[in-house]
């Protein structure tokens, strides 16, 4: 081969290189800045607080921290068991915190196994995820290793969109989500259910979460176990939350799947754990639809009223004194 | 292990760096093995059913060459087809034959029993399986000689390029190539890459972006009138395209890398001026293998006229059937096969027409509307093709014309303004590309220009497909077939 066949090659890969991390860093250094998750991540390491929340867009919205107060909800939208146990984990080795109490989501599609393969946003989940260790436990190494190297350096591959917003808007549109506010880490959201066709939404919704999938995934137990494991080995008590439905959407989760057997089955994570606690909300706002948002998420008036329960509560069971 | 996923970019890198490092003589085992390895990717189980093939088409064709009676040759050949045939059958067709009795029994209150069996197709089988039947059948007509060495034959059916979706390559032409050595060449394997590149941007870019448009409107035929459907029927015209031909580049650009020719698979089709013309230039090995081993087979066109006319029409279903078990790719053929008999039979009435309107005066306006009535009718077509069922194709081409006078840009969209406006610049794109390409390959244009040039062509094209692209792992369209 001649020399300078070889020479060229290192010169255009070089090149290739460069304008590869150039972009990268473009887009997650700028063009995502704006996107709520990473100004909510921002923020989270401004603070130091009692109580943290951790899970999807349910605790997301429906727990509002300045309400509850010494509290951040640190969630994410979409974050299953496993990204919450990684998120954790880097939260405690980051540096000693004050917390000790977490609050994470426990409902009816918790476990669903189509939460089970969340390979998405790796622009934001590279910083926590051990994408190796999950795609050996999920034995697809492949997938995983794909979105490590996409999180790391090739975060905008298929990103056209939030580009184009960017360009179009600059930061106040990017991401997943429209721009919106975000206090602590709960994003308050005035979308009000009681107007919108609520079968169909429930529907949209229940089918996005339980068509054709398995009630109760392996991995996400095995996750949800490590989670219980962490913090019970920091002295952090943990407190389940079943998030406040609407009426519609349990009933159609009914028909999809076997609540009952379901309950019973998740229940038993729970018993015989003294630094647990499991708190049911699921029917508790059934005839109130304007405090939702959609058919599974608290809008504003919800999370306000909600989260006023759980401060209470937390004060009544003492859970605060420490 | 898809064509367009970061595994297949390893595997490929690892297996073409081993190549050009390993001496020549052991070089077959890398290419077996990791061809195997490839294929095994998708379900280890069904490299028996290919292996099976390779075997009975191995030792068939030996037997074959030996035996001097013509009634032996014609026994191993049967043999070889209805064994062949019987796993292709088997795996593709037998759910949807047996469905299709079950509906008519039924219809006249029968009891119909024969179970169905639940499993899954394996990839690739109609691809390999006439490559074997090639194999076979150029042996019996004493065109091919029998391969001597059994695992060369099985490199044959199992190269892992065009081991999935083609192009269906013929013994001829792709055992002798097998045998050669092949040295690290810079121009060959440079030209190769960027025709994976550009098979790359077709797949990622214009077809996988099309897709997510098709699949909206098409997975919900019923909530859509009008425009959308308009749109999403000639979208997919591009996508399918696009998918198929991304793919067949970068099938004939890997395996030119590895230093072996692959047959062209796609001429610019929506360019052509007939039918006749189309099947010319769309899937062409697919196209040429039908002609050479069904329609001659058959008779060809040295018969009476009316057995000339079945023979066309029979090829054009069976092609159809190949495609998929199901009706809508029955009539898909079907529709071609009768496009294909109009054109024979008014080729004179066209002629007059022409000529009434003065056309031959106006060459470049005559070619205008000869492009423009065959795409219709390809894209016609295609709604069959495409359509989850017979009454979906009929209620999208019933629906296509209502809703017309609502042109709510809100409603064309249908997922995003800026979506729908890179499918749109994307497909102009290429076919920008391909009218220059109608004198002077691109690859071959942009080696003539200075090295700044080309860099920065190329670079475009790599970070284009990347921000571009879609990386949700869609597969390719031929891969079920």
């Amino acid at each position: 081969m001649k020399r300078s066949v070889i020479y060229n090659s290192l010169i255009f890969i070089s090149i290739l290189i460069f304008i590869a991390r150039g972009l990268s860093m473009f887009y997650s250094e700028i063009i995502m800045s704006g996107s709520y998750s990473m100004r909510i991540d921002r923020d989270f390491y401004r603070y130091d607080n009692k109580i943290l929340m951790l899970g999807d867009s349910h605790s997301m919205t429906g727990l509002n921290s300045e309400i509850i107060g010494d509290a951040f909800n640190f969630s994410s939208g979409g974050a299953n068991y496993m990204k919450t146990y990684y998120k954790l984990k880097y939260i405690l080795n980051d540096k000693p915190r004050r917390f000790k109490v977490l609050i994470i989501p426990f409902d009816l599609h918790s476990f669903a196994s189509n939460r089970s393969d969340v390979l998405m946003d790796s622009y934001y989940w590279k910083k926590y995820v051990n994408y190796w260790e999950l795609g050996l436990r999920k034995k697809n190494l492949p997938a995983y290793l794909t979105e490590y190297l996409r999180g790391n350096y090739f975060p905008y591959a298929g990103e056209f969109g939030n580009v184009y917003l960017y360009f179009k808007d600059g930061q106040q549109n990017v991401g997943k989500e429209k721009y919106r506010k975000v206090i602590k880490g709960y994003m308050i959201d005035d979308e009000n259910y009681s107007k919108k066709d609520k079968m169909k939404l429930a529907r949209t919704r229940t089918e996005e979460h339980f068509k054709g999938t398995k009630s109760v995934d392996e991995d996400l137990v095995f996750y949800f176990n490590k989670i219980v494991s962490l913090a019970s080995g920091h002295g952090i008590k943990i407190i389940l939350i079943k998030f406040p439905i609407t009426d519609e959407y349990y009933s159609i989760a009914s028909e999809m799947m076997q609540v009952d057997k379901y309950n019973a089955q998740i229940n038993s994570l729970v018993e015989g754990k003294p630094d647990m606690f499991l708190w049911d909300y699921q029917n508790f706002f059934f005839d109130k639809d304007y405090l939702f948002s959609d058919s599974d998420h608290l809008n504003t008036a919800g999370a306000t009223e909600f989260s006023n329960i759980i401060k209470d509560r937390l004060k009544s069971e003492g859970i605060l004194d420490f | 292990m898809l064509f367009n996923s970061i595994s297949f970019l390893v595997f490929f890198v690892v297996v073409t760096t081993a190549y050009f490092l390993m001496p020549f003589r052991y070089r077959w085992v890398l290419l077996l093995s990791s061809s195997y390895f490839f294929y095994m990717c998708w379900n280890p189980t069904h490299i028996f059913l290919m292996i099976f093939s390779t075997l009975i088409s191995f030792y068939t064709g030996q037997y074959m060459a030996r035996a001097e009676k013509r009634s032996t040759k014609k026994m191993c050949l049967v043999l070889s087809l209805v064994l062949n045939l019987s796993v292709l059958f088997f795996f593709k067709y037998y759910n949807f034959i047996n469905d299709s009795f079950r509906i008519v029994f039924n219809q006249f209150n029968y009891s119909y029993v024969l179970p169905s069996f639940n499993m899954l197709l394996p990839i690739g089988i109609s691809f390999y399986t006439f490559h074997t039947l090639s194999y076979s059948i150029d042996i019996y007509r004493g065109i091919k000689k029998p391969e001597k060495h059994l695992v060369i034959f099985a490199l044959y059916v199992a190269y892992f390029p065009q081991l999935v979706a083609g192009p269906i390559a013929r013994a001829s032409k792709l055992l002798p190539q097998l045998y050669e050595e092949h040295s690290f060449d810079y121009d060959r394997v440079t030209d190769g890459l960027k025709l994976m590149l550009w098979g790359f941007f077709k797949k990622l870019v214009i077809a996988d972006r099309l897709a997510i448009y098709v699949n909206q409107v098409y997975n919900n035929p019923s909530e859509y009138h009008g425009a959308p459907l308009i749109i999403a029927t000639y979208f997919f015209a591009f996508q399918i395209y696009c998918d198929f031909s991304g793919y067949s580049d970068i099938a004939i650009g890997g395996a030119q890398v590895l230093g072996v020719d692959l047959i062209d698979n796609f001429k610019r089709p929506y360019f052509s001026k007939s039918i006749p013309e189309f099947w010319r230039r769309w899937h062409i090995s697919l196209s040429t293998w039908f002609k050479d081993y069904v329609y001659i087979a058959l008779g060809g066109s040295r018969v009476h006229k009316w057995r000339w006319y079945y023979n066309v029409f029979i090829v054009f279903l069976i092609s159809g059937l190949w495609h998929g078990a199901n009706w809508t790719f029955a009539v898909w053929g079907g529709l071609h096969g009768f496009y294909y008999l109009c054109s024979i039979w008014t080729a004179d009435f066209r002629e007059r027409l022409t000529a009434y309107f003065r056309l031959p005066e106006y060459p470049f306006i005559r070619k205008v509307l000869q492009v423009f009535i065959t795409f219709h009718l390809v894209l016609l077509a295609w709604i069959f093709f495409r359509a989850s069922s017979i009454s979906d194709a009929f209620m999208i081409i019933n629906n296509m014309f209502s809703g017309l006078s609502n042109l709510d840009p809100d409603s064309i969209w249908v997922v995003g303004k800026a979506e729908f406006l890179v499918s749109v610049m994307s497909i102009v794109f290429m076919e920008c590309i391909h009218l220059v390409q109608r004198h002077k390959k691109m690859r071959k244009f942009f080696s003539e220009k200075p090295l700044g040039i080309r860099w920065a062509v190329y670079y475009l094209i790599i970070f284009s497909t990347l921000i571009f692209g879609v990386f949700t792992s869609n597969q390719f369209i031929y891969f079920q077939f």
